[in-house]
């Protein structure tokens, strides 16, 4: 038996500034397969419905995995013959579905001045349809005998072994640095998807917007944390009202987006492999620790390093000052003695500028 | 929804060890990478002041982020080769200011390619919690001793560098404006310090400016004129940063003392 779990949270920003969420997440599971979706809008005025956006994103999606999934044996049939195919293929069929959702609503939906705010006539003419909905899209659905996941822009897809481990199968380029993302809306989204297969069935497939990940400061503690939430999925109830409230928390401490999130798991496999993913668990504590410990020695190695740059620095300045003084004293003396002292050029602040370099 | 149920908040109040609950959370983050000449030339009065300077910055960065952005510097010095201060970016709030000391060349070239190295998800710039793209500040006093245009066109085809915000500081007469418009991309965004209180005011303001642009939200969405693409976001950030460098430059506050090169 199939299971799914779904969270959203309104971001801090969005609860300050009094705007919608621009998330949606949603799942479904049949006896034959399971979808879990998230969707992130990308809000601000040119994206003024791209909460809608994201809800279409999600709704479309699930939809096109039920119609390819409606006849489960013949999909995996052809899942395995060309998965690469199949993948592209539902992408594609998404893409479309999702134009046709937006451009029907905006044809049925006048823009109203509030939404448009401060939008002339003339801009809001030279803005895309599709760009008004614009939103990120990660996707993951799970059968007997396979599983595979999308992700179009920002967010992540996590996914734990059946021994407990954790790994992000699709991998970042870096062709979308910070706070730029691919969008449903681009013109070459199709291009800029990427995604993953296996046939080794997964304990758990967990897919989050970048509310999410933005708000943990290393990828390592990210996975960590997916595995803890699949370690909780014995209770789905507690686990939702427990990602609730942590979720709060993240955005208003850390992101300060909207977090979403969505998982999915056959509840057989879960049960037999409980275990590993509660000693995971207990493995990926050592691990933080061990990481807390070596970033804290670092942070001691660099004061050491400072401090003795300091005292080094120190040391030469009094050095300096024991030389001025001699030097005074020997003048002092040699006056004392009716010498001719030769006049010499003042290099004190010459010399106590290379000190301080 | 956050307006889940009454029983959802029963059964956590009930539950006393959340696990969840003692995860850590990541303010959102920003790299400044500074890039900073410290060739035989630099000796003397502009290394004083320069360190001077840095060490006076930092509690000024601290100041930007505040609660919301948690602000990483990483420091490159080059002369005869090039260094990293630390080995990986140090949050504002935990850095210390090494003096640097100036001998050797200007093997800008070599910089620019550790600098490329660097700027990549595998290495500075790994944290999750990175929300913006870097700002990347050159401080030089003269030309590069290297072929630097071999270092450049390395790091033009890096996105990072690319969408970050960059900004030049020519020290004294003998820096290349040319060339540090070449690095920039934009004449505008290149400065030029002539006296030991141009170079310390320049510095402060500089970074502080740039830090305070680069951890600004701009997304695709703030031009509705056009599609904006993501090079026209950084262009609308670099011409901001070039309008406040002239209005630091223009303002009655900044410094008219001595020449570098009659005073140093």
């Amino acid at each position: 038996m199939f299971i799914g779990l779904n969270e959203t949270v309104r971001g801090a920003s969005h609860v300050d500034s009094g705007t919608v969420c621009q998330d949606y997440s949603a799942y479904k599971t049949t006896d034959g397969y399971a979808v879990a979706a998230v969707a992130d809008g990308h809000g601000s005025k040119k994206h003024f419905r791209s909460d809608f956006g994201a809800k279409s994103a999600v709704e479309v999606t699930i939809k096109a995995i039920d119609e390819f999934c409606a006849d489960i044996d013949e999909f995996e049939k052809k899942f395995m013959e060309d998965p690469d195919y199949l993948i592209t293929k539902i992408q594609k069929y998404i893409i479309k579905s999702w134009y046709d959702v937006v451009n029907e609503h905006y044809n049925n939906n006048e823009v109203k001045q509030e939404e448009r705010e401060k939008l002339t006539d003339e801009e809001l003419a030279a803005i895309k349809t599709e760009s008004i909905y614009g939103s990120t899209l990660i996707v993951a659905v799970l059968t007997e005998n396979l599983c595979f996941g999308m992700q179009l822009g920002d967010g992540s897809l996590v996914v734990i072994k059946q021994c407990g481990e954790s790994y992000m199968p699709i991998v970042d380029d870096e062709s979308c640095p910070a706070n730029l993302t691919a969008s449903l809306c681009n013109s070459n989204a199709i291009k800029m998807f990427g995604y993953f297969y296996t046939y080794d069935r997964p304990l758990t497939m967990i897919v989050s917007t970048d509310g999410l990940f933005t708000s943990f400061s290393s990828k390592e503690s990210f996975e960590e944390y997916n595995c803890l939430i699949a370690s909780q999925l014995d209770d789905p109830e507690l686990l939702k009202a427990r990602m609730n409230k942590n979720f709060v928390r993240r955005t208003n401490s850390g992101s300060r987006d909207d977090i979403s999130i969505a998982m999915i798991f056959e509840k057989e496999m879960f049960d037999e492999n409980y275990i590993n993913v509660q000693m995971q668990v207990d493995i990926n504590k050592n691990k933080a620790a061990i990481r807390e410990a070596e970033e804290k020695a670092k942070q001691l190695k660099r004061k050491a390093r400072v401090e003795q740059i300091r005292y080094e620095k120190r040391m030469m300045e009094e050095a300096e000052k024991r030389m001025l003084a001699q030097k005074a004293k020997l003048r002092e003396e040699m006056e004392s003695l009716e010498v001719e002292v030769p006049e010499e050029a003042d290099t004190s602040s010459e010399v106590v500028s290379d000190v301080s370099e | 929804m956050e307006d889940f149920s009454t029983k959802a908040r029963e059964l956590i109040d009930l539950e006393d060890d959340d696990p969840l609950g003692a995860t850590g959370v990541s303010r959102k983050s920003l790299v400044i990478f500074f890039l900073i000449d410290t060739s035989g030339s630099m000796k003397g009065t502009k290394m004083g002041e320069l360190n001077t300077a840095m060490e006076e910055l930092m509690p000024e960065i601290r100041s930007i982020g505040e609660a919301d952005t948690d602000i990483k510097i990483a420091v490159l010095t080059f002369s005869t080769g090039c260094a990293w201060m630390y080995p990986e970016p140090i949050s504002v709030e935990e850095f210390e200011w090494a003096r640097l000391e100036a001998k050797g060349i200007t093997d800008l070239g070599m910089t620019f390619e550790e600098l490329n190295r660097k700027l990549s998800r595998s290495e500075f710039l790994n944290s999750p919690s990175l929300s913006f793209a870097p700002v990347i500040f050159l401080m030089t006093d003269g030309y590069p001793t290297d072929d630097y245009k071999a270092g450049l066109r390395k790091l033009q085809v890096n996105s990072w560098y690319r969408y970050g915000l960059k900004v030049a500081l020519g020290i004294g007469k003998e820096a290349n404006d040319d060339m540090l418009a070449e690095f920039t991309t934009n004449p505008d965004t290149v400065v030029h310090a002539y006296s030991g209180g141009q170079l310390a005011q320049l510095i402060k303001k500089i970074a502080v400016t740039s830090s305070q642009i680069g951890s600004k939200s701009m997304t695709l969405a703030d031009d509705v004129l056009k599609d904006l693409n993501e090079m026209d976001v950084i262009d609308k950030k670099q011409e901001q940063l070039a309008e406040q460098i002239k209005n630091i430059v223009d303002s009655d506050e900044y410094p008219k003392d001595v020449p570098f090169d009659s005073g140093w």
